[in-house]
């Protein structure tokens, strides 16, 4: 399937009409929400053309919730076909690690000061993400169980289902003493790479 | 899935994304004509002291203020910025405290900077409040405040009351944590496994974003993908769009904390629980909460994620029977400030309880 174009010169109202004719063809050619999946890519260029025209415009504390949004509707594509397979979700426990991301970056940033406090950050979060994707895979079946209960819910609810039960088995581990240890050491670690990097210069 | 239902769920996607794609072509337009002007709080407010890097700030145009109530002081946490209680007008929790008719004075703590890392906790309650009630009091001609403590600030308030009873009329505690080891709180488990005092003697002070990595990672799907698309659904209304940036530019301006208070705060309240087990100490004084003569209200919000309820209602165990009065909000830890329900509700139930308190004299 073609993605859909619109000039630059007749944005927003070319870009929406493209749009609008895109999903109404895609409609009318699927037969499942695993097509979804198929539109994925024309989502994401779609995406993208809506970012480039309005980022300048676009005030700072509200640029990374926006291409956040963006990123989470090309989620829709991968989820809707998700709902009734055995597949996993990795794209939402990569949302969780991602959090620990400023972490990964102190590591890197560190100039290569104190090697082996990096590899013990490195450790430390990995063995948290590791965690994660474990409440992740945890979680899937509670998120199967709703799923078969809804009645052809739409891409949004898919995600809100993923979304909800994954955050509630998370909530259940995370102040477990495991999770919590877990939590400790990247922190811990994350200090050491800085002390290390600041006895460095 | 049937045939019929896969019909069913291929026509609800496209409009799904159909409408997704209207908002985002409305919000190119909003989004430029979008003014920026977070971080100030909608009130008017003049500096009438300092201390320091510490401010005291007193609002201005409210309504008369009512006579024979003392000034009303808000302490808000040393955590992120004051101006959450007065992000717009429409629902300002220092308009409501105005328009019931107080006059109202705020403790700003400023941004400490690297050479503020040896600010502890008595510096801020000793020094710095101690020092702004005391010049409130010979400003108004009075010998004591009401006091307001937010969170931590109130954390910190009820140990000052604590500490300096003749100096607080009555003690208003908002979303307060008491209990640091109650079930549910996250935040004080995780800081329990966190080298505190390497983490100081490395970097000085505490960077504010990792305080906020912290916050986001409680609830870590509501607070990025859901709320990301409930911005989609924004996108066609400029003036939730506002408030959505306003309420972002205050999330990310986030303070460093002074490093030796931070510390101090974790090992008394996170790892002692030094409230609830009677030996809390501010540098080198006991806090006695045996010794607090004012009445106490604690407010607390039935959804706090940050603070749960479970960490506010001991306070009540820990005062003369009667001397303390528990209020529940049904919202979360920003909500009770900055929601148009709690702009309503909240402003005016404190000072309802504060002039009840006064009559009760």
């Amino acid at each position: 399937m073609a993605p859909p174009q619109s000039a630059s010169t007749d944005f927003p109202q070319g870009w929406l009409r493209a749009q609008q004719q895109f999903w109404d063809g895609w409609a009318a050619g699927a037969t499942g929400t695993e097509s979804l999946a198929e539109a994925g890519p024309a989502w994401s260029e779609a995406c993208e053309q809506w970012w480039r025209q309005v980022q300048a415009s676009v005030p700072p504390p509200l640029a990374p919730h926006l291409q956040a949004a963006l990123r989470h509707t090309q989620l829709f594509m991968t989820l809707a076909g998700v709902g009734s397979h055995a597949a996993g979700a990795p794209d939402l426990g990569e949302t969780l690690s991602q959090l620990y991301a400023d972490t990964l970056q102190a590591a890197a940033d560190a100039h290569g000061a104190g090697a082996e406090e990096q590899r013990a950050l490195q450790a430390a979060c990995a063995a948290l993400s590791a965690a994660v994707a474990q409440i992740v895979t945890e979680a899937l079946g509670a998120v199967r169980e709703r799923l078969a209960r809804e009645d052809a819910p739409s891409p949004r609810a898919v995600f809100a289902i993923y979304a909800e039960e994954i955050e509630a088995c998370y909530l259940e581990r995370a102040g477990s003493d495991a999770f919590c240890a877990l939590v400790g050491d990247v922190v811990n670690a994350q200090v050491a790479v800085l002390a290390a990097a600041r006895n460095a210069t | 899935m049937s045939a019929g239902g896969q019909d069913r769920a291929a026509a609800r996607a496209a409009r799904e994304m159909q409408a997704i794609s209207a908002k985002l072509a409305a919000g190119a337009t909003a989004l430029a004509g979008l003014a920026h002007d977070g971080g100030r709080g909608a009130t008017a407010k003049a500096q009438v002291h300092a201390l320091d890097g510490a401010r005291l700030y007193r609002f201005q145009g409210g309504a008369r203020p009512q006579p024979g109530l003392p000034p009303l002081l808000l302490v808000y946490a040393l955590v992120n910025r004051h101006y959450m209680l007065d992000l717009e007008a429409e629902r300002s929790f220092v308009g409501g405290l105005l328009e019931a008719g107080r006059d109202v004075y705020l403790v700003d703590w400023g941004y400490p900077g690297p050479q503020e890392a040896g600010l502890g906790l008595d510096d801020y309650v000793g020094r710095y409040l101690h020092g702004f009630v005391t010049h409130l009091c010979a400003r108004a001609g009075c010998e004591a405040v009401d006091l307001l403590g937010v969170c931590q600030g109130g954390t910190l308030s009820l140990c000052y009351a604590a500490l300096e009873p003749a100096r607080v009329r009555r003690l208003a505690l908002m979303v307060t944590p008491v209990d640091f080891h109650a079930e549910g709180f996250l935040l004080s488990r995780w800081l329990r496994y966190v080298d505190v005092e390497r983490l100081v003697a490395t970097l000085g002070n505490v960077p504010g974003s990792m305080l906020n990595q912290a916050f986001l990672a409680l609830k870590p799907l509501s607070l990025s993908g859901l709320k990301a698309l409930e911005l989609i659904e924004l996108l066609d209304n400029p003036a939730e769009l506002a408030t959505f940036a306003r309420m972002e530019h205050w999330l990310q301006d986030s303070p460093d904390q002074a490093g030796r208070a931070f510390a101090e705060f974790v090992q008394v309240f996170f790892r002692d629980n030094a409230l609830v087990r009677g030996r809390a100490r501010i540098g080198d004084r006991d806090v006695d909460l045996a010794a607090l003569s004012a009445p106490v209200l604690s407010v607390h919000a039935s959804r706090d994620h940050i603070v749960p309820p479970a960490a506010t209602a001991p306070l009540a165990g820990l005062l003369r029977p009667g001397q303390c009065t528990a209020c529940a909000f049904d919202g979360g830890h920003i909500g009770v400030f900055a929601s148009r329900r709690a702009r309503r509700q909240v402003p005016g139930l404190v000072c309802e309880w504060l002039a009840a308190a006064a009559r009760d004299r």
